[in-house]
């Protein structure tokens, strides 16, 4: 029994010991951010950080996880959101600052292929839809992501239904839990078609996807907007505002671009 | 990306809430099994409920109890003290979800020592305390050790009530599943290996400990008495 409350006692000391050093009084930005926006925001962290003189710390997740915990009142300074409807839901609620709120990027669905797969083209919008038509019934699969929970997946629903192809692939859908597993899907071949954000095929396996076929915005019902605002409960407003700034500057502006983003 | 940042936060996160299940678990275990505790099917499980929620749903409930708007929150911040999104959060994440295997186990532990023991002790004049920690704790040592590894395996490898209650913020609150899962998703594969491959070293390594204290164990109790 002693050797193990020395166990105990050591450990203890070992994560006290290492918890104090994380404790600095420098002033912080919290964003939370889109998922799909890991990649691209982490990239520009640094920048950021020198551009507002402050700590930058991001917290990734889905736009509706993210949305509930600043309802609960998450210490959240800044909320940059794939979702407009979430971003409404916050400002209906008086949840942020009038007047900050920015849609800075728009994303687009698009129908991709294994390396094989040869993009479709009509010389009128009839046309394109009747080759897809054509397409999408000779496929045995089509994945999405769960139009349930996955923003891509609802996106991708409806769009089919507004091209009324919906019920051609109804039957032979392969719902993926997030939009990078229909990603997976497509890239091993599992499935010989599906819907991602145009965002997500640039972080495919170069050569292992190709894109069969560009949604247009109005297939959707309008853009698909990733505003970004500033949280009311914010504590370091100067700090935060310069946070959006930096968001809206050059160099945020190339690397949403290089990352396959639609600037607003 | 700092992949150091991970393991040290899990480690001391899994660590921290193993001790706190231990101490919390094996008190409430005790109360359980030796004292009439009134309501004690609908305290017993409250205590196993979040065995069988989804972590998510642990998760939301914490969220909302922790958050601000509530009663508890509002106090906490009164005090100046925000649990939301810092590493405590995810400790009480861990804690919340390891407490029922602790529980289980030490309270299954604790009711197979022999009862005849403890009360020879009590005809020979010790105290109800001592004979818990000189003669019924360490017959349930085995048991406990058990539950204790369970417990940390299960604090390691928490993900979604962490997720929702602590966040997922980058050298902050993002624990080794988070870190794992950020990979995965961006494809960044050589990341996700090498965590992989630290949980399975983490895991061996408890695993080992687990046994090496659990032969002492068998070793002591085989020797003759004196």
């Amino acid at each position: 029994m002693k050797s193990l409350a020395a166990t105990i006692a050591i450990s203890f000391a070992l994560a006290f010991g290492s918890a104090s050093q994380a404790a600095g009084q420098q002033p912080e930005i919290l964003v939370s951010a889109a998922a799909s926006l890991t990649d691209v925001l982490t990239g520009l962290s640094g920048q950021a950080e020198r551009y507002i003189g402050a700590k930058v710390l991001f917290n990734f997740g889905g736009s509706g996880a993210l949305r509930k915990q600043i309802e609960e009142g998450a210490p959240v300074d800044v909320f940059f959101s794939a979702s407009a409807e979430d971003m409404v839901a916050l400002e209906a609620k008086g949840l942020l600052v009038a007047g900050t709120r920015r849609d800075l990027l728009s994303n687009g669905i698009v129908l991709i292929g294994g390396p094989t797969a040869v993009p479709v083209h009509g010389e009128t919008a009839a046309a394109a839809i009747s080759a897809l038509k054509e397409l999408l019934s000779s496929a045995d699969l089509l994945a999405i992501g769960n139009p349930d929970t996955v923003p891509a997946g609802r996106y991708a629903v409806r769009a089919l239904t507004t091209y009324g192809l919906y019920p051609v692939v109804k039957t032979k859908l392969a719902l993926g839990g997030n939009v990078r597993e229909v990603l997976q899907y497509v890239q091993n071949g599992s499935a010989p078609l599906g819907i991602v954000f145009a965002t997500d095929l640039l972080a495919a396996t170069p050569g292992s996807v190709r894109q069969v076929f560009a949604f247009p915005d109005d297939s959707v019902g309008g853009a698909i907007l990733y505003p970004v605002a500033l949280i009311r409960a914010s504590k370091n407003r100067e700090k935060a505002l310069k946070m959006i700034a930096f968001l809206q500057s050059d160099a945020a502006r190339n690397a949403f671009r290089a990352a396959g983003f639609i600037l607003k | 990306m700092n992949l150091l940042s991970p393991i040290l936060l899990s480690v001391r996160v899994a660590v921290l809430a193993t001790v706190l299940t231990l101490v919390v678990g094996l008190g409430l275990a005790r109360l359980f099994a030796f004292r009439a505790v009134a309501l004690r099917r609908i305290w017993e499980s409250i205590i196993l409920l979040p065995m069988v929620f989804p972590p998510t749903i642990t998760g939301y409930l914490l969220l909302v109890i922790l958050g601000k708007r509530s009663p508890l929150g509002a106090f906490l911040s009164q005090l100046g003290l925000s649990v939301v999104f810092t590493w405590t959060a995810a400790v009480i994440a861990s804690f919340v979800v390891s407490l029922p295997l602790m529980f289980q186990n030490c309270k299954a532990a604790l009711l197979s020592v022999d009862p005849l023991l403890p009360n020879a002790a009590r005809t020979l004049g010790l105290g109800e305390s001592r004979i818990f920690l000189r003669v019924t704790l360490p017959l349930a040592t085995p048991g406990i050790l058990s539950g204790t590894a369970l417990s940390f395996a299960r604090a390691l490898g928490e993900f979604g009530a962490t997720l929702m209650v602590a966040g997922n913020i980058p050298g902050r609150t993002q624990t080794i599943p988070l870190a794992l899962y950020a990979a995965v998703e961006s494809g960044r594969s050589v990341e996700a290996n090498i965590l992989l491959a630290v949980t399975v070293a983490l895991s061996f390594g408890l695993v080992a400990v687990v046994s090496i204290y659990e032969r002492r164990g068998n070793a002591r109790r085989s020797e003759p008495r004196r």
